[in-house]
C-alpha cells in the first residue's frame, strides 16, 4: 500500500521535473523560462521528498526530508525573483510575442503595446 | 500568537524529553487552549483563533493554486510554448508593509505562471510577469483577490 | 515494486538534467545559463533524496541538504553578477 504511494509520488514528481527541464529547454524567453523550472523545484521535489519520507519512515529522515522541503519551498521564490529582477534590469530582451510591459510604461513613458514593434532604442 | 503556540509546543515537548510528531502536537493543543482561555479571561486580545483559520485557509489555498499553475504551465511545455501570451503587468498594491509584501511576493513567485520583477520605488506598484494575459484587468483582479486579500486578512 | 519503480524515476531525473545541460551550454543569454544551473541543483537534490530512500543511506540526505543549500547561494551569486554587467 504505501510502497504503491511512494512510486506515484516518485513517477509524478520525476514526471513534474522532466517537464520543467523540457520547458527550460522549449519556451522561448528567460522570464517564461523561469516559471518553468520553478515547478522542477516546487512540485517535483515536493512529491519526491513526500515519497522517501514515506518510504524511510523514521523520524530522523522525516526531519531532513521537511527541512529539505522547507529550505527548497523558501529559497525557490527569490531565486526566481532575482533572477527575473536581473534579467529585466540587465535589458534581457522580453520574448516578441510578449503582449503588455507596464513597467516600461511607468519608467520610461513610453506606450507600447502589441500589435507593433518595440519603439527602436 | 502562533508564534506562542509554537513556543509552547516546543516547550511541552522538551519536557517530555523527546521532540517528536505526537509530543509537538498535543504541545500546540496544550498550549491553545491556554492561550484562548487566557484571551477569554482578557488577558490577551483573542486573534489566535481567526489566525490559525486564516494561515490554514491561506495553505490550502496556495496548494490548490499551486496543483492548478502546475498542470497550467505543464500544457504549455508540451505545446512547446505555442499560445501562451506573456506579459508585464502592473499590480497596485493596498499591502504597505514588509513582510506583507514580502509574503505577497513569495507567494506570486512560488505558484508557476506568475514571476515578480520588479517593486516600483514608491512600494505601491509590483511588476509582475505572467504567462497568461487575456484581459490585464481579469489578471490583475485574480492575483489581488486570490493572494493579495488572504494575506491582508492574516495579518490585520 | 520499487525496485522497478525507483531506476524508472532516476532515469527520468537523469534525462531532465542532460536536457537542462542542453539549455546551459546553448544559452543564448547569461541569465538563461543561471536558470539553467539553477535547475541542475534543484534536479540534483531530487536524485539524491530518490537515492537515499532507495539504497536506505540515510546521510545522503545531509548531502542533499547542502546541495541544495550552495545551489542557492550559488544563484543569488550569479544574479548579481548579472545585475552588476549592466552597471558597468
Amino acid at each position: 500500500m504505501i510502497d504503491s504511494l511512494v512510486a506515484l509520488l516518485w513517477l509524478s514528481g520525476s514526471g513534474f521535473a522532466l517537464l520543467a527541464a523540457l520547458g527550460v529547454l522549449r519556451l522561448p524567453d528567460v522570464f517564461t523560462r523561469m516559471q518553468a523550472s520553478t515547478k522542477a523545484s516546487t512540485l517535483g521535489v515536493g512529491c519526491l521528498l513526500l515519497g522517501t519520507a514515506l518510504h524511510l519512515g523514521d523520524f530522523g529522515s522525516l526531519i531532513r526530508a521537511a527541512s529539505i522541503g522547507a529550505f527548497i519551498l523558501l529559497t525557490t521564490p527569490v531565486a526566481a525573483h532575482v533572477i527575473a529582477r536581473a534579467s529585466y534590469l540587465a535589458d534581457v530582451p522580453l520574448w516578441k510575442g510578449t503582449v503588455l510591459d507596464e513597467r516600461r510604461r511607468d519608467t520610461d513613458r513610453v506606450a507600447w503595446e502589441q500589435p507593433g514593434p518595440p519603439p527602436a532604442e | 500568537m502562533v508564534l506562542e503556540s509554537i513556543l509552547l509546543a516546543l516547550a511541552w515537548s522538551a519536557l517530555q524529553g523527546e521532540i517528536s510528531l505526537g509530543n509537538l502536537l498535543v504541545g500546540y493543543a496544550f498550549g491553545y487552549v491556554i492561550l484562548v482561555l487566557l484571551a477569554r479571561g482578557g488577558v490577551m486580545p483573542s486573534t489566535l483563533w481567526s489566525r490559525t483559520v486564516h494561515a490554514v485557509g491561506l495553505a490550502l489555498f496556495v496548494v490548490w493554486e499551486l496543483v492548478l499553475a502546475n498542470a497550467r504551465v505543464a500544457l504549455d511545455v508540451v505545446r512547446a510554448g505555442e499560445g501562451i501570451r506573456p506579459a508585464v503587468l502592473a499590480i497596485p498594491l493596498d499591502v504597505t508593509r514588509d513582510d506583507e509584501i514580502l509574503l505577497l511576493s513569495m507567494l506570486i513567485n512560488i505558484t508557476p505562471g506568475s514571476v515578480t520583477i520588479d517593486l516600483s520605488d514608491d512600494r505601491r506598484t509590483l511588476y509582475v510577469h505572467v504567462m497568461h494575459m487575456h484581459d490585464a484587468e481579469a489578471t490583475r483582479r485574480e492575483i489581488k483577490e486570490g493572494f493579495e486579500r488572504r494575506v491582508k486578512r492574516l495579518f490585520e | 515494486m520499487l525496485d522497478v519503480v525507483a531506476p524508472i524515476t532516476l532515469a527520468m531525473l537523469g534525462v531532465a538534467l542532460l536536457v537542462a545541460v542542453v539549455r546551459l551550454v546553448k544559452g543564448p543569454t547569461l541569465p538563461d545559463r543561471v536558470v539553467a544551473m539553477d535547475l541542475l541543483g534543484v534536479l540534483v537534490v531530487g536524485l539524491i533524496v530518490v537515492l537515499a530512500a532507495w539504497t536506505g543511506v540515510r546521510t545522503m540526505l545531509d548531502a542533499a541538504i547542502v546541495i541544495a543549500l550552495i545551489g542557492f547561494l550559488g544563484t543569488i551569486a550569479y544574479a548579481t553578477y548579472v545585475e552588476r554587467g549592466r552597471q558597468e
